[in-house]
């Protein structure tokens, strides 16, 4: 069983601009869906991933993995539209949709 | 302070900081830019040969980015390796693989574990690269005898998990105490 202090870890992400709007691609090996949280309050995206820890009882002969809480934050342009916003989480990689505003407000004919 | 890169903003105050080959990469936050700026003492540029001529600008640069194609190639995962009564575990992370593209072989007490980290998205722009992408292996001896017809690995959550089970005559046993019977 591991015993260090759980740290902060700072996940590594590649960003995209897509026909829709953005994307996020956030690794997070060891995260579940159960232990992940996005939270979006004043235009802050807040992703926080605890992962959970390599199970064994044994004894322990290599330890390189490092423990502790996934979290980064970041501020989501107000040209996005934080109610469409949709995540997914797959093998470890958490992707985020970010898609932009309408801008063409259609105003029905009557 | 908040550093700006597209739409996204990002809270300042962390220091990307990577270490490869001698080489570091960190993120210049300096002038509220998110910025790379790549520090390599072996590629100082002197004061004089910057104000130079262009040509010597661009060979400058060009030194700059064959370097950069020079970094290793093979990845070495993060491991960690336990060893209990009947089995040896072993978790290697790996995120954003496929089962399928994960290699896992054992050979003379040797684990091996290897692969290759695609990107997820060919189509869509990107505008900033964290993720590493390319060859990785992993091989490790096992320190005691495994029955390798028996190694089993899952692929979950983004982490291998290989249980290696132990050899018979590596397993702990009870040895029995003889000698005369008390009477």
């Amino acid at each position: 069983m591991k015993t260090s202090t759980p740290a902060v870890l700072f996940p590594a992400g590649n960003f995209y601009r897509t026909a829709e709007g953005a994307l996020l691609e956030l690794e997070l090996p060891g995260v579940c869906r159960e232990n992940l949280e996005i939270e979006l309050k004043n235009g802050r995206l807040l992703v926080r991933g605890r992962r959970s820890q390599s199970q064994s009882a044994g004894r322990e002969l290599l330890s390189e993995t490092a423990l502790g809480t996934y979290q980064r934050e970041f501020h989501v342009d107000p040209s996005l539209d934080g109610d469409r916003i949709t995540a997914e989480l797959r093998d470890g990689i958490l992707s985020i949709s970010l898609p932009r505003r309408e801008s063409v407000h259609r105003i029905p004919v009557l | 302070m908040e550093l700006a890169f597209g739409w996204l903003m990002e809270k300042a105050g962390r220091c990307l900081l990577e270490k490869q080959g001698g080489r570091h990469l960190t993120k210049n936050n300096k002038n509220q830019m998110n910025r790379y700026s790549i520090l390599n003492p072996t590629l100082g540029v002197s004061p004089w040969n910057a104000v130079g001529s262009l040509t010597g600008f661009q060979e400058e640069m060009n030194r700059l980015f064959q370097g950069l194609a020079e970094l290793p190639a093979t990845q070495r995962p993060a491991l960690d390796l336990y060893e209990e009564n009947e089995v040896y575990v072993l978790y290697c992370e790996l995120p954003g693989m496929g089962r399928e593209q994960i290699d896992v072989s054992f050979h003379e007490g040797i684990l091996r574990i290897s692969g290759e980290r695609k990107p997820l998205r060919e189509s869509a722009e990107m505008f900033r690269a964290e993720r590493r992408i390319g060859k990785f292996e992993r091989r490790i001896a096992i320190p005691g005898a495994v029955d390798p017809a028996r190694i089993l690995a899952t692929y979950v959550d983004g982490v291998l998990k290989v249980v290696l089970p132990k050899a018979e005559s590596s397993k702990p046993r009870q040895i029995p105490v003889t000698g005369p019977e008390p009477s």
